[in-house]
């Protein structure tokens, strides 16, 4: 064994939480557990908290503003960025449409996303391929996924249009309306982001024991049953936990959109992730942009509450 | 369990076609706006706007010179490649001191930082986008890559954090604490037992993080403006945006995208298991 | 910071289009360069560096090494290239300026940036380098659009060498066929859609490039003038062009209304594909029509050139032209090298050598005009539209840059049928009122 000096005590507290000792007599051992501890999260929490946490209150502060880099001006102005959040029409659009996304992408993400897992489940001949391009939507860059569909449906020379057309006879343009242009959105979300929950619901899938299936076959239980009274509640859980990270992460959403539509016809298809960048970054409007993410970021906290609810209230154990 | 015979054979064919029917229809979702790329990064410019549609146009590789010289696209190269493996070696370090801590040493509070930072977890990109644009400013980063993997490195530090605490957690403790009677430093104790144990966990999130680093699109947007510390994600967006100020020459767009696209590919096909094991591993718990 | 480099971007179909012009312009050039008259003043060496977008490298390059500027200055002239974007070359000369430097010293800048920068204070006053004879030079359409345009209070910011405006192409050979005249007022203009579109076949009489982005409100500025208004005043004249509008697309079925999400690429192929009778369409379409791609396809029937149709606001406002031009950074460490770059590309000697160089230097200066080849399309389609006096002056605003989205994002939503003409135009008023 290496010559090293050796930590005196640590063996012995090892495995037990520091919990009764009072707080003005740490121990020497328990101080230096302490210590490291603080020493190994350091790193962690200071980029979180510089990067992140004071980010965010600087956004709050800078909400009430009117800092514009181009008009020059930089006064506190109370509140006066909110009643105006309510009257752009940018964001109004904005607001609604993000909830719509949001909503919309993330039931269809678990309902595709269930259908591939069950798929990805079956055995048969070809399913480790089908595993592996179940990953490339995942995989591809958000942004270059937005341009290829945006030319796939191009309408004069994009694939699903002419191929409408020659089915059909009829043209059609997804970009100039506004209900096309939204599904289209929704839609392309939903397949960039389901193969991701047809893993985690591959996996959750998998670790159902089999005899539960066949015990549930003596009983007399058809595929249909078998699917909604098993599969269903014992990975209703992951389903939960899940929906709620996408609900999230879709909030924030803003490549996609910025690839396929840049939020039009209009702003029929823009996101607040996406006003937050016209007004911020390109219109040097930080005041309001800071308004705007505020917005956002109560939106994240009321779906964050709101699914932890949720989740305690769903909690299954099998 | 006796079941008459027809019945069975009725089942299992319709169960069979059904399966195979979505197995079609799945791969043909995926891989036709693939195809679609790629046919437009491998084809004339003057093939694309023909109709009636040319499904397999004579393959060329003028776009890809094109992107060559026209455009610093190895710069962008570099860039993306630097941006990639600094971040994950670095929220690959920060991440793994962190996990360790909260994995091995319990504090009555630690389990209420670890919910807090994995919870930080739900900020959204853009959410401070403003303030950072500042900081990065007052820090002299704006326009560097450094400043974009702190940036970046921080926001993928939560979930990294989470699924290493998970996998440290399942190395049972007995290793170390020899190793430490033995006289082991905790330096030495990482290095030599649990960084080889977790190997898997780490190439895991190693990978993911990368993958995350490579596709990130809105930092370097908002934080970059010389070819010096632009990656490919802006690249695209320029090249759609910038290029021409006529239209979208859509066959250079999909060129970027192809290169951009297939190194993914390549990372995913052969490393699928690993990449699923982390995404899942978080989340099932 | 973007030095000149091998790497140099070009925005490839202007490209072509500019070497194909060049190489029409070659082939009919007069044997003899004369030299130009003017002598710029000599400084004791010194550098000058100028900013000029990757599709005007060559050009610029060509023309200083034809005049020789180098040779009879001593000034060393080093060219940067723009940015991408606005957005990007508005960021990085404002960080620069805040450091009290500059990455140039003359930049060729265009209409949006010449407003954001010359409202920020980062260009110098240029009246004192101007020569004399100027603006007598200038034609009067030029002279209004430079007052609106390139001066802030009066202070004029920037010199343009470059005017460009939409033409009006249009199927000579289906026009004689169909034994119909080019539209000359609106009314005319809503009843080609009788006799040219054909939904079924997708035959239109018009396709635009109305895509957001800038080109709607491109679009919108052109048709609002044509009204006799300015859009951004979002007012009877804005809402006679938006109405007008709607009707061609909906109504008469003039434009398709798939315009609003094509670009001018896209037009291009609509028209190159025969699928509209006519359609407005900056110049460079003259150059990719007559490109070895379309050889096949080309004749000068099919491309021909047409006074645009009159609106209710008179001839005067048929089309708009919109330049690029010289201009100077206020921190610019070479400020006096600059000057004399300046006054050197702004002479008429050189604004005439220019033009031989290459058409990104074209322009209705009349020193300029009278030098170039009567034969060329383009030239013969500047004349016509300078002598015929339809141009007016691109409509402005401050703010323009922000000004522009409102609009497109306001029109684009009744064009759409989102919203009601009257919701559109009210959510405009408001937010512009916001902007000043």
């Amino acid at each position: 064994m290496q010559q090293i000096h050796v930590r005196r005590g640590i063996e012995t507290k090892a495995r037990r939480p520091v919990t009764a000792l009072p707080k003005f007599n740490l121990s020497k051992s328990a101080q230096r557990r302490y210590l490291l501890f603080i020493l190994l999260v350091a790193p962690a929490f200071v980029l979180r908290l510089t990067t992140a946490a004071y980010p965010i209150l600087q956004t709050l502060y800078l909400s009430f503003t009117n800092l514009n880099l181009l008009a020059n001006t930089n006064e506190f102005i109370g509140l006066q960025n909110y009643p105006e959040l309510a009257d752009n029409y940018g964001v109004q659009a904005s607001l609604s449409f993000t909830l719509m996304l949001v909503v919309g992408s993330t039931l269809l993400d678990l309902i595709v996303g269930m259908l591939i897992a069950l798929l990805l489940n079956a055995g048969f001949r070809g399913v480790g391929f089908a595993r592996t391009i179940n990953l490339i939507p995942w995989v591809i860059p958000t942004i270059v996924a937005g341009y290829a569909f945006r030319w796939l449906l191009d309408d004069q020379f994009g694939l699903l249009p002419y191929w409408i057309h020659l089915v059909s006879g009829i043209r059609i343009v997804p970009f100039i309306s506004p209900l096309f242009a939204r599904m289209v959105v929704i839609l392309v979300h939903v397949w960039k982001d389901a193969p991701f929950m047809a893993c985690v619901f591959l996996a959750g899938l998998q670790g159902v024991p089999l005899d539960l299936y066949d015990a549930a076959k003596v009983d007399g239980a058809n595929a249909w049953q078998r699917f909604w009274g098993m599969t269903v509640p014992l990975v209703m859980p992951l389903t939960i936990t899940m929906g709620l990270f996408r609900l999230v992460w879709s909030l924030g959403s803003f490549d996609l959109v910025y690839g396929l539509t840049q939020g039009g016809p209009g702003v029929a298809t823009s996101v607040l992730a996406l006003q937050i960048f016209r007004e911020g970054i390109m219109f040097f409007k930080f005041g309001f942009a800071s308004a705007i993410s505020v917005l956002l970021l109560l939106l994240v906290g009321l779906v964050g509450i709101g699914g932890l609810w949720l989740f305690r209230k769903a909690d299954v154990t099998y | 369990m006796i079941k008459s015979q027809t019945p069975r054979l009725a089942r299992f064919k319709w169960d069979s076609v059904a399966l195979y029917a979505g197995f079609g229809l799945f791969t043909l979702i995926v891989l036709i706006p693939i195809y679609w790329m790629a046919r437009s990064s491998w084809s004339n410019a003057s093939d694309l706007i023909k109709l009636p549609l040319i499904y397999f146009p004579t393959p060329t590789l003028k776009n890809f010179q094109t992107l060559i010289t026209q455009v610093p696209f190895f710069l962008y190269l570099r860039n993306s490649l630097f941006f990639g493996v600094s971040t994950t070696l670095a929220t690959l370090l920060v991440s793994f001191l962190a996990a360790y801590a909260f994995a091995r040493l319990q504090f009555p509070g630690s389990g209420f930082l670890l919910w807090a930072l994995v919870l930080s977890m739900a900020l959204p990109e853009v959410g401070a986008i403003v303030p950072l644009y500042r900081l990065l400013r007052d820090l002299h980063l704006l326009d560097k890559i450094a400043g974009l993997i702190l940036v970046l490195s921080s926001t993928l530090t939560p979930f990294t954090v989470w699924v290493l605490v998970s996998f440290i957690k399942q190395v049972p403790y007995e290793i170390e604490e020899a190793a430490i009677i033995d006289g082991a430093s905790l330096p030495q104790v990482m290095w030599h037992i649990l960084i080889p144990v977790t190997l898997p966990g780490l190439v895991t999130m190693g990978l993911i993080n990368f993958i995350n680093a490579w596709n990130n699109l809105l930092y370097p947007l908002a934080f970059t403006t010389s070819p010096t510390a632009k990656t490919l994600s802006v690249a695209i967006t320029e090249i759609f945006a910038g290029y021409s100020p006529y239209g979208k020459p859509w066959e250079l767009i999909m060129t970027v995208g192809v290169a951009m696209t297939i190194p993914m590919v390549i990372l995913v096909i052969f490393s699928q298991k690993a990449i699923v094991r982390g995404l899942t591993s978080g989340a099932i718990k | 910071m973007s030095v000149s480099r091998k790497l140099s971007r070009r925005q490839f179909i202007r490209l072509a289009g500019a070497t194909a012009a060049g190489a029409a312009l070659a082939a009919c050039a007069p044997a003899t360069t004369p030299a130009p008259t003017a002598v710029p003043t000599v400084l004791k060496g010194g550098k000058v560096r100028i900013a000029v977008g990757g599709w005007a490298e060559q050009n610029m390059k060509d023309l200083l090494a034809k005049t020789e500027f180098t040779k009879k200055t001593g000034i060393d002239v080093e060219i940067v290239l723009r940015t991408d974007t606005k957005e990007t070359e508005l960021t990085r000369l404002a960080s620069a300026v805040q450091s009290n430097t500059s990455p140039y010293d003359v930049i060729d800048f265009e209409d949006e940036l010449t407003t954001s920068f010359s409202q920020a204070g980062y260009m110098v006053g240029l009246d004192d380098l101007l020569p004399a004879d100027l603006w007598d030079d200038f034609s009067p359409a030029m002279v209004d659009y430079t007052k609106t345009w390139s001066t802030l209070n009066g202070e004029t910011f920037r010199v343009i060498h470059n005017w460009e405006m939409p033409y009006w192409f249009y199927r000579k050979d289906w026009f004689d066929q169909k034994g119909t005249a080019i539209p000359t007022t609106w009314d005319e203009v809503k009843g080609m859609g009788a006799i040219f579109t054909d939904e079924a076949k997708g035959n239109w009489a018009t396709i635009d490039g109305l895509t957001k982005g800038a080109f709607l409100n491109v679009y919108l500025a052109w048709v609002t003038l044509q009204a006799g208004g300015n859009p951004f005043d979002v007012g009877p004249e804005y809402k006679a062009a938006l109405e007008y509008t709607y009707d061609l697309m909906y109504t008469s079925k003039a434009l398709n209304p798939a315009s609003l999400q094509s670009s001018y690429d896209q037009q291009n192929s609509a028209y190159l594909g025969d699928k509209i009778a006519f359609m407005r369409q900056w110049p460079y379409f003259g150059d990719v029509a007559r490109n070895d791609d379309n050889k096949a396809w080309f004749a000068d029937d099919k491309v021909a050139v047409g006074l645009p149709p009159v609106g209710p606001g008179g001839k005067g406002g048929s089309t708009y032209a919109a330049g690029w031009g010289f201009g100077i950074v206020k921190t610019s460490p070479n400020l006096a090298e600059a000057k004399e770059l300046f006054k050197f590309l702004v002479s008429t000697e050189v604004a005439v050598e220019a033009m031989k160089v290459g058409f990104w230097f074209l322009n209705a200066r009349k020193s300029v005009l009278a030098a170039a080849d009567p034969d060329n399309w383009l030239v013969k389609s500047l004349k016509m539209y300078t002598d015929a006096g339809v141009i007016g002056v691109r409509p402005h605003h401050p703010r323009f840059v922000e000004a522009l989205t409102i609009i497109e994002d306001t029109a684009a939503a009744y064009l759409t049928k989102q919203s009601s003409l009257d919701e559109s135009m009210n959510q405009a008023k408001d937010q512009l009122a916001k902007l000043v």
